[in-house]
């Protein structure tokens, strides 16, 4: 059953506040009760996002169950390692902590630390086996301007990072504002090697930000992938039943 | 992680086995936790690290347990004492005590004793590398900063296993300048490969330490450039075949490695000695050489050790 084990993941890397759509926080509250966990990362890069903007990157994270960081542009990569790195096992520590209550009546935190070491082993193995799916949201406003290239960099290292897993990934693109009259533009749709080429042209001098319909979208485009029809993609591997047949 | 989780002159209570630490001062604080400086219940000096993610402190511990005693009489990573939990204003949070290593970092080393110190500290970080090699793990993040030469006996020690991966895993914690993936080199797979290309640009940083901003201030890697330098800049003459040896994949394993660096070490030491005949009035002495000379008999007796066991 632990092979079939999917997380789903949206990154968000914004850089100021949602201006314009839905509430973001609505949108990841919504995201998290379809099994999706919502990370966010505010960039500061010598400016400040303001209080609000603040504010609202920790809201979303925690309406959708998700961690938030405030970093600079070069902390970045190792920023989105480490988020996604750590709601992985985040979530199957939650699922086996199920499993130790069952069994045991207590959690690996009320197991002796001797003890716990076994089990986050177990954690971290399974965190590496398991199928990942991941839409990175990223906010293209003007602003964003200076910290694209810093974005590409670390989406290439977090591409390293990816492929040395034992389990599969598929990595989409997502960008807001979209070309004119559009909320939201799918850079690259779910691949394990995206194009990022895309990327440094997608910068939008106007439309808003509207993280709100991005963090929607990228909701449909996970539910999509995990309930529709199985498409043909070498990338995925050794998928013998449904893929949906233990979603976390 | 804006405040620190302990306080100089707190008592951190062990929750499960009630032993208590005295803290001294913070001594670092990385990605995963924070370091310590404390006093245990024995009066003695340890390092602690703490941090609210219990999962890498379990982690981190066993690892450290296990390499424990591998080595035939040399400590290849900090001895741990103990493991436990305890309640701070951010919540519970989860520790590990272990040896305080002491030692001066490489650069004021080299500084202090010399160049021709280099070859014989990268050959203990050799030996520390194949010992763990052999154990099925790669160090990962293997950096100037983690390497400590305890003076008293010229020999260096390597600190924070936090990026200790199994071979065949993705490398756990790495640094850019460090990392053969993110000079486009090779993958970020656990492998004897990734700490012996760390090595090299160790070794390219303790020779020229400039040209490490020189070649990252663009921001983006450029791979090229660096091997460009090394193999213009004078001062890498001895050392090109052994870097270009492990970038051009020729040298795979540690001990080949170890074996290209013998004659250098040999070099280095004719070199020194040419230098130092004319001007005596170095503050140099006796006793350097001779804590040369057994820290260089301790690398060639180990060797012969590895090779023999």
């Amino acid at each position: 059953m632990w092979g079939n084990l999917t997380m789903k993941q949206i990154l968000l890397i914004t850089d100021g506040c949602s201006n314009k759509g839905a509430d973001p926080v609505q949108a990841a509250m919504f995201a998290r009760r379809l099994g999706i966990t919502v990370n966010v990362i505010g960039i500061l890069d010598g400016g400040d996002l303001g209080s609000a903007g603040r504010q609202e990157v920790t809201e979303i994270a925690q309406a959708g169950g998700g961690l938030s960081r405030i970093v600079e542009a070069r902390q970045l990569a190792m920023t989105m390692q480490m988020l996604t790195k750590h709601t992985v096992q985040m979530t199957i520590q939650q699922v086996v902590n199920k499993e130790l209550r069952g069994l045991l009546g207590t959690d690996a935190e009320g197991l002796p630390p001797e003890k716990r070491s076994e089990v986050a082993e177990m954690v971290d193995r399974l965190g590496d086996e398991a199928q990942m799916r991941l839409v990175l949201v990223i906010d293209t406003s003007a602003s964003m301007h200076d910290k694209l290239p810093a974005v590409r960099e670390a989406i290439r290292d977090l591409q390293i990072g990816l492929q040395v897993r034992k389990g599969g990934h598929l990595l989409a693109i997502l960008t807001y504002p979209g070309a004119p009259g559009m909320e939201t533009q799918v850079i690259t749709d779910f691949t394990a090697k995206p194009d990022l080429a895309g990327l440094m042209n997608s910068l939008q001098a106007s439309g808003g930000t509207p993280t709100g319909p991005a963090i929607e979208k990228a909701t449909r485009m996970l539910s999509q992938e995990l309930l529709g029809e199985p498409r043909d993609s070498k990338d995925r591997r050794d998928e013998g039943g449904p893929m949906n047949a233990y979603v976390v | 992680m804006s405040s620190s989780l302990l306080r100089t002159g707190q008592t951190v209570a062990g929750l499960w086995h009630k032993r208590c630490y005295l803290v001294e001062s913070q001594v670092g604080s990385g990605a995963v936790g924070e370091v310590y400086r404390v006093q245990g219940p024995d009066g003695k000096t340890y390092a602690l690290k703490i941090s609210l993610q219990s999962s890498e402190i379990a982690l981190e511990h066993r690892t450290l347990q296990r390499i424990q005693g591998v080595a035939r009489g040399v400590n290849l990573g900090p001895l741990v004492y103990d493991v436990d939990d305890v309640a701070t204003p951010h919540g519970k949070a989860f520790f590990y005590v272990m040896e305080w290593v002491r030692g001066r970092d490489l650069p004021s080393f080299l500084q202090l004793r010399g160049r021709h110190w280099t070859p014989v500290l990268l050959l203990q970080l050799c030996n520390c590398l194949e010992l763990l090699h052999a154990e099925g793990r790669c160090f990962g993040d293997l950096k100037v900063e983690n390497c400590l030469v305890d003076e008293s006996e010229g020999r260096l020690r390597l600190v924070d296993f936090g990026g200790v991966t199994p071979f065949g895993r993705g490398v756990k914690e790495y640094t850019e300048w460090y990392d053969r993936a993110w000079w486009g080199q090779g993958t970020r797979a656990a492998d004897p490969g990734y700490d012996l290309f760390a090595l090299t640009m160790l070794t390219v940083q303790l020779i020229a330490p400039e040209l490490r901003a020189q070649a990252t201030a663009a921001g983006t890697p450029n791979f090229a450039k660096v091997a460009k330098h090394v193999l213009q800049e004078p001062a890498y003459a001895h050392w090109r075949p052994l870097l270009q040896g492990v970038w051009s994949g020729r040298i795979t394993e540690t001990s080949h490695f170890r074996q290209m660096l013998t004659p250098l070490l040999r070099k280095s030491v004719e070199a020194e000695k040419r230098r130092r005949r004319p001007a005596s009035s170095r503050r140099r002495d006796w006793t350097d050489w001779l804590l040369f000379g057994s820290a260089a008999l301790l690398v060639l007796v180990f060797c012969q050790f590895f090779i023999l066991g």
